[in-house]
Parts: C-alpha cells; structure tokens; sequence
C-alpha cells in the first residue's frame, strides 16, 4: 500500500525526533565535561567549595557558552555558504572574513606591543580590531563581487581567494617588522583559545549566532532554491540578490564575533554541515537545527580536550580542529574528484 | 494572455528579434519554431523578461511585464529551462513542496495540491525517490509536476501559464510524446502553455498555435494547420521539403 506524503511527513518527524534526542544528549554531556575538566577536575555531584563555584560560575560555564556558540555560529555559516555557493568546499574562511579578522588582530598585537597601552585596554583592543578587520575584509568583497546590484558565486569565491592572498601578504609584513615575543602572540592567538572568555563576550556572541540562527531559519525555503539554481530561484518568487546579501553580511558578522575573542578555529564550517547532511539529506529546515547542535558539541569537546591533554597547560583549539579538518578536508575532495571524473 | 507588441532585441550589431508581434492565446499551446539562431530562445527570454527589448513591450494579462512583483508572477507563470536544474540529493516531494512555499497556506493544504499533481503526472511510483536518482524521462516529468504544483491555486489552473525551452531535447520519442500528452492535459486544465520546440512533427502534431521565427522576424503565426504549410516551412529553413497529410490518423508531417 502506497502512503502518502502527510504519513511520510510523521514517519519523517519521529525518524528526526529520535536523533534530536540523541544530539542533545551529547550537547549536554560535553557542557557537562566543559564545566568539570581542566586544571582542576570538579566533581559535581559533591559538595562545591567558594573556589570551584567561582571557577565554574565565572570562568568555565561562559566559556562552555562561547564554545557552544561560536561552533554552532560557524557550522551554521558554513552550511549558509555551502548552499550559496552551490559549492560544497565552502566555509566562512573562504570568503577572506577570518583572514580580515586575522590581519586586524595581529596589528593589534604589533601596535599594543610596541606602545604602552593599559592592560585593561588591551583587552578589547584586539578583538575590536579583529571586528574592523572582518568588517572591512566583508566591505571589500561585497564591492569587488558586486556587479550591477547581483554578486556571482564565481567572481564571490575568486574575491575571497583575492583578499585571503592580500591579508596573508600584509600579515607576512607584520610578521617581519615584529620582534620575537609578539610573533609569538599573534601566532598563539592565530591557532584560537578559548581562554579568557567572561560573560560579556560569551552572551554577545550566543545572541548574534541565536539572531542568524532565526535569519537563516526564516529564509530556508528560499535559501534552499537559491541552492538549487538562482534562476529557478527567481522565477518562484524569490528576491535572489536581496537574499544573498542578507545572508552574506549576517555570515560575515557571525564570522567576525566567532573570530575575534577567541581566534581562528578552522574546518568547524566544513566539516559538521557535511557530517549532517550524511546523517539527514539536504532539506535546510531539518539540518539546521542538527548542525547548531553538533557545531557546538564539537568545538565544545574539542575545547575539553585542549584543556586536558596536556594539564595544566591549554593545547591551542584550532590545532585540534585542524587536526580532525584536513582528513576530512582530503577525502571530500577525493570524493568530488571520483564524481567530477564520472561526471 | 502573453501579448508582445514589436519587440526587437540586438546586442552590438546583431539584431536577435526584429519587431516580432503576436498575442499568445489564452487555453492553448504555442509553438515557437524557427532555425537554430532564428532567435527562438532570445524571444522566450523577451516572454519571461530575463532579456528587456530594445524597443516595445510585452503585457502579461494586460500589465507591462516590468510591473509585476516577482511574487505574483511566481504564482502566474512558470519556467522549464532546457537543461533542468542542480539535481539536490532531494526526494521529489519535498522538491514539489518547495513550489509551494509563495503561497500562504497550511501544510496539508500544500500537501493535498502537491498530491493532486503526482496524482495527475503518474508518480506516484518516485514520488519518495530523490532527484538524483531519475533517469532523463522522469526529471523531466518531475520538473513538469514542480511548474504544475507551482501554479496550481485551489486546484486549478486557469489564466496560468508554462513556458518551456527545448524540453524534448533529452528525450526520445515515446518520452516526448508522453510529456505533450501532460502539457495537454495542463492546458485541459485551464492552463496555457508556450513551448520552444526543435522537432517540427512534434510541435505539429500536438500544437494548437504555432510561430515561425526566421532571422528574428516573425515569418507567420497563427493556427497549426495554417501556418504549417510548405511554402512557409520551406522559407523558414531554406530547405525543399514537403508537408505530408495523413488523413487516416489527422496528422501532419514534414519531411525532405
């Protein structure tokens, strides 16, 4: 007996619903290990002394809170640009924003080395300058792929490989001028950390990834034919070039509040949009929420682990990304490279 | 339905369409035919508004092309390019659900109407297959049922229109003739439907208007069997050919 499409609809929902559960479970469990491992290994279930009360309050549940957001952020951006794109290597270091921010927080560290800024300064003085350089890394790409009002993906990638050239050209000159200790900050803040993260940075950067969260979920169907062509796009309605905007500057802001308190953590908008997509297909409005999920379980675990491989020191984070990206960055090509040979 | 008032259209030198002219009916499907350059596509393009004339107008039920929002005329008019789409690894319902997603309706409501056109389209046995997994004959069909879905308002299609380029070019013979059969009954439905065809038979036999292109000028129009004569053929394809009356089965050839 052939069903029809409202049965397939629940039997569909119920598959998901039993995921769902899962994935949370695991979100939870590594903000659970978030708040327990590190330096000192806190035992929730005893009695808390003042001290690991702090140690969780102020220091470890904000940052639990930033890994989460800032892995769904850019998981959630990698997946937008990846249906933009209709190019399914895309990943919000692609179109130059994370260089931008690379380039900006390197000066910084350059300038406030080489000048007697007050410490406190110093402390929203980098991640500011990280902001300005994503920004401006944005401005530019959206002025060099604009072309009467509508941006081609072509010339939108070849201006993200354009500007990723000119801040590594820059930084390479910041790296020259600067003096032994500097070059060792930038490098470090270059590999990401999520030390230092108080609640201030953590709840900024949770709003702005729940904000494009809602973007990117309120525009799904219309992202979804965008993805399948943009003149298919077009001829159902959509506003294809207002769309892309839209979502070009809100990935570019995500980019920028992931980048710039916590440095680059790379591959997380590459790989978990690919790693769902095997799990539930391509339909956006059931992906979305999956990749928020397993975005923020990832970079949350991957930040456990920084903490507890070599206590009490942190390994840096995007070390650990990178480390599990590249595989998976080879054999995604290998995989389209097999196609594209078929094809 | 889609009138266009002496269109011409030239890049640099070229002049791609010389004052074409023609009200496209209403309840019928027209034929667009010419030689490869005649200007076939260049004139669809005009009909959908991807390409502006240089000089007159196209009017779609009465409105200037340029005035309607892109909502209304998604909900007007449809378009099946000639190579189809990005195939996503996307099952057909849910790409037939996304020709939905411009109306402001209930899921069940989208739901039904993309039933119904499964229903008419004959497939039901893909319709949880995903778009990469079709063969040439069944996208096209599928592409058929996302245009359908995309138009249909409470179950109807009346004062709708499908614009097709080429949609035979992939398609063998017995595939093709199953698709006018649809497009027949697309328009048994209310709807109307203008189509680019290469295969002269095929228009000829399944075409109720038919359009003849030479050079970006239109050569004639009007109903088939008027318009499809040899000396008119001859002069749009600079050929020496005949049109052969089969009596017996009420259809027209033309052959060299």
């Amino acid at each position: 007996m052939q069903i029809n499409i409202a049965q397939w609809r629940i039997a569909q929902q119920q598959r998901f619903r039993t995921l769902h559960l899962w994935l949370a479970g695991v979100l939870v469990l590594s903000v659970m290990l978030s708040l327990t491992q590190g330096a000192m290994a806190i035992d929730l279930l005893d009695a808390l002394s003042e001290l690991e009360q702090r140690i969780i309050t102020e220091i470890r549940a904000p940052r639990a809170l930033m890994t989460v957001a800032t892995g769904a952020g850019l998981a959630i951006c990698g997946l937008v640009l990846q249906a933009i794109c209709r190019n399914p290597l895309a990943d919000p270091g692609l179109v130059g924003v994370a260089s931008g921010a690379a380039l900006f927080a390197s000066l910084a560290i350059l300038l406030s080395s080489s000048m007697v800024i007050n410490a406190t300064l110093t402390l929203f003085f980098i991640p500011a300058m990280a902001f300005v350089g994503a920004a401006l890394a944005l401005f530019l790409l959206l002025a060099i792929a604009n072309y009467k009002g509508s941006i081609n993906t072509l010339v939108l990638i070849l201006s993200g490989v354009a500007i990723n050239a000119g801040a590594a050209t820059l930084l390479g000159l910041i790296t020259f001028v600067a003096d032994d200790n500097t070059l060792r900050l930038i490098t470090f803040w270059q590999l990401g950390s999520y030390s230092g993260i108080d609640w201030s940075k953590a709840l900024l950067a949770g709003t702005l990834v729940l904000i494009a969260l809602c973007v990117f979920w309120r525009h799904a169907n219309a992202i979804m034919l965008l993805q399948i062509g943009e003149q298919h796009a077009r001829f159902q309605g959509v506003h294809v070039d207002k769309l892309k905007r839209v979502l070009l500057i809100t990935v570019a802001f995500v980019t920028a509040i992931c980048v710039c308190f916590t440095g680059i953590v790379g591959f997380v908008g590459l790989v978990v949009p690919h790693i769902c997509r095997m799990l539930v297909g391509t339909q956006l409005r059931i992906l979305l929420p999956i990749v928020t999920i397993v975005g923020g379980a990832l970079v949350t675990l991957a930040d456990v682990a920084a903490r507890v491989i070599i206590v009490p020191a942190e390994l840096p984070i995007g070390l650990l990304t990178s480390a599990l990206g590249v595989p998976f960055f080879l054999w995604l090509i290998l995989r389209e490279k097999r196609r594209f040979s078929h094809a | 339905m889609l009138d266009c008032h002496n269109i011409s259209y030239s890049i640099g030198k070229n002049t791609l369409l010389r004052y074409v002219s023609w009200q496209f009916a209403q309840g019928k499907i027209t034929s667009i035919i010419g030689a490869n350059g005649a200007g076939k596509s260049t004139l669809l393009k005009g009909l959908l508004g991807i390409v502006k004339p240089d000089v007159g107008r196209v009017d779609f039920q009465g409105v200037a092309l340029s005035e309607w929002t892109l909502q209304e005329l998604a909900l007007r008019r449809a378009y099946m390019a000639q190579h189809g789409t990005q195939r996503l690894a996307l099952p057909v319902v849910e790409y037939l659900l996304l020709a939905r997603v411009h109306y402001t309706e209930s899921q069940s409501s989208a739901e039904q109407h993309v039933q119904h056109v499964i229903n008419e389209l004959d497939l039901i046995a893909m319709m949880f297959k995903r778009l990469d997994e079709l063969s040439g004959g069944e996208y096209q069909r599928v592409e058929l049922a996302r245009a359908w879905c995309q138009l249909l308002d409470h179950q109807q299609l009346d004062g709708k229109l499908l614009l097709l380029d080429e949609p035979g070019s992939a398609l063998d013979i017995n595939q093709s003739q199953k698709l006018y059969q649809y497009l027949r009954k697309f328009v048994a439905a209310g709807g109307s439907v203008i189509v680019v065809e290469h295969d002269l038979n095929v228009a000829a036999k399944y075409c109720d208007e038919m359009l003849l292109l030479k050079q970006g000028q239109c050569l004639a129009a009007g109903k088939t069997n008027e318009v499809f004569t040899q000396t008119n053929l001859n002069q749009c394809f600079n050929v020496n050919g005949q049109v052969v009356h089969d009596e017996k089965r009420g259809v027209m050839s033309f052959s060299l």
